[in-house]
């Protein structure tokens, strides 16, 4: 127990923020430390596995925190609030890019190939998370959102809602389809999966 | 024996999770194969789910360049501390503490009444009061009074206006000669009282009945009648 000075790492996020409000750089440090791995990759899988692009994103969002503090509300989830900052700034790229390139999110198609006859003969988790991002980046913005929320950021399907401003029910039929969309594309992985298992 | 009401119907994604087809009650299995086209494309959802999340506990994940930290800990040491908000120090308003505008809002609005309760405070007159002390401040009044100069009867009625203070109502009387001003308290009598003087002709020329238009004991008996009223 501490009688002098504050203990940063046991404090809530939430109370981290309002000490961040007030000043406190050390607070900003421990919320930096617990948020930014996450939010670095959050970003990654988000816009299309541009590492640099996800880098500039991740000191954006941090650099939004430090500046404006107050815009957070004590009474919501710190990390929901940073995530429905993250995922409109996610946005307003989708609409950036779209407006640049006239369609949606392509890059990704180009950068790798769709072919599944280049899968490895044996399970390579780099290989399969290639597919797989790539294969994310073709869905929707809606499916896409919901589905990286969800399996790759293990965000409750409660706290998806809130995000994505939809009920649970839409979140789970979101989830469903992206799903069903994506498993055809990861047929390959599976039968060697199935291999492994019995192995 | 299947337990349907511990069964979410919308949750396929736990289904899936946790149960091969084999293992799905009838119930779950009629649901999932509303949804889905076969057992085997639920059996292929199923291994997508989990190598999906097999994937994520591999953990090969990015890393943040420590440059960036430092750059942003830079950043927020230049911002120096920050001013703390006065309602800060109210705890009953942690919810404004946090909304500048809406604090200075409430703040400003507090200030408002403040003032306006001040003034209203200050400026207010009780309601029964009479009308007439009311006036007091600065009235005007209309008073017709007769001097006691007895060369001056002809002339002995003047109106003059005057300003009657509140506490000692004075009237201000003009001689007929003009050049003395004498003021005498009087009763504060809001009764404005005016007579008709007698008719008086400005011309030098002798006046008859038939100039007149009335006999002279008339006249008389009128200017009988106009002192006794007054």
């Amino acid at each position: 127990m501490r009688l002098f000075g504050k203990n940063y790492q046991v404090e809530t996020d939430e109370g981290l923020m309002q000490w961040v409000a007030k000043g406190d750089a050390k607070a900003f440090e421990v919320l930096y430390d617990r948020y930014s791995k996450r939010m670095l990759n959050y970003f990654y899988r988000m816009l299309w596995q541009d590492k640099e692009k996800a880098a500039d994103f991740m000191q954006d969002l941090f650099t939004k925190i430090l500046s404006k503090p107050e815009r957070f509300d004590p009474q919501r989830s710190f990390s929901t609030w940073l995530y429905s900052v993250a995922n409109n700034m996610c946005k307003n790229e989708y609409e950036k890019q779209a407006v640049r390139k006239g369609k949606g999110v392509v890059e990704a198609d180009a950068r790798l190939p769709d072919n599944e006859a280049a899968m490895p003969e044996k399970l390579d988790w780099k290989s399969f998370r290639e597919v797989l991002d790539r294969e994310i980046d073709k869905l929707d913005e809606k499916h896409r959102t919901a589905f990286v929320l969800r399996y790759r950021e293990e965000r409750p399907i409660k706290e998806i809602s809130v995000l994505c401003n939809c009920s649970e029910g839409t979140v789970k039929s979101r989830l469903f389809y992206a799903l069903k969309k994506l498993t055809p594309k990861l047929l390959a992985f599976q039968n060697l999966k199935s291999i492994s298992y019995h192995e | 024996m299947s337990n349907p009401s511990k069964y979410d119907p919308e949750d396929i994604e736990s289904l899936l999770r946790h149960k091969s087809f084999a293992e799905l009650y009838e119930a779950e299995r009629q649901f999932v194969l509303r949804h889905m086209e076969s057992a085997e494309e639920y059996e292929a959802m199923r291994t997508a789910l989990l190598l999906v999340e097999e994937d994520r506990k591999q953990g090969q994940e990015l890393l943040p360049d420590p440059a960036i930290k430092t750059a942003l800990l830079q950043e927020f040491e230049q911002r120096g501390p920050r001013p703390v908000i006065w309602l800060n120090a109210a705890p009953m308003v942690d919810k404004l503490r946090e909304r500048p505008i809406q604090a200075l809002a409430v703040a400003a609005s507090l200030a408002l009444a403040i003032t306006i309760g001040a003034w209203w405070w200050t400026n207010a007159t009780p309601g029964d009061q009479p009308i007439a002390q009311e006036k007091g401040d600065t009235t005007q009044q209309m008073v017709i009074r007769e001097t006691s100069d007895p060369v001056a009867v002809e002339d002995s009625t003047t109106v003059e206006v005057v300003e009657e203070e509140r506490e000692a109502p004075a009237v201000v009387e003009k001689t007929p000669s003009k050049d003395t001003v004498v003021k005498t308290p009087v009763e504060p009598e809001p009764i404005i009282a005016y007579v008709e003087p007698p008719i008086e002709s400005e011309s030098d020329e002798p006046v008859d009945e038939k100039s007149l238009g009335r006999s002279f004991a008339e006249d008389a008996a009128l200017e009988d009648l106009f002192y006794t009223a007054l």
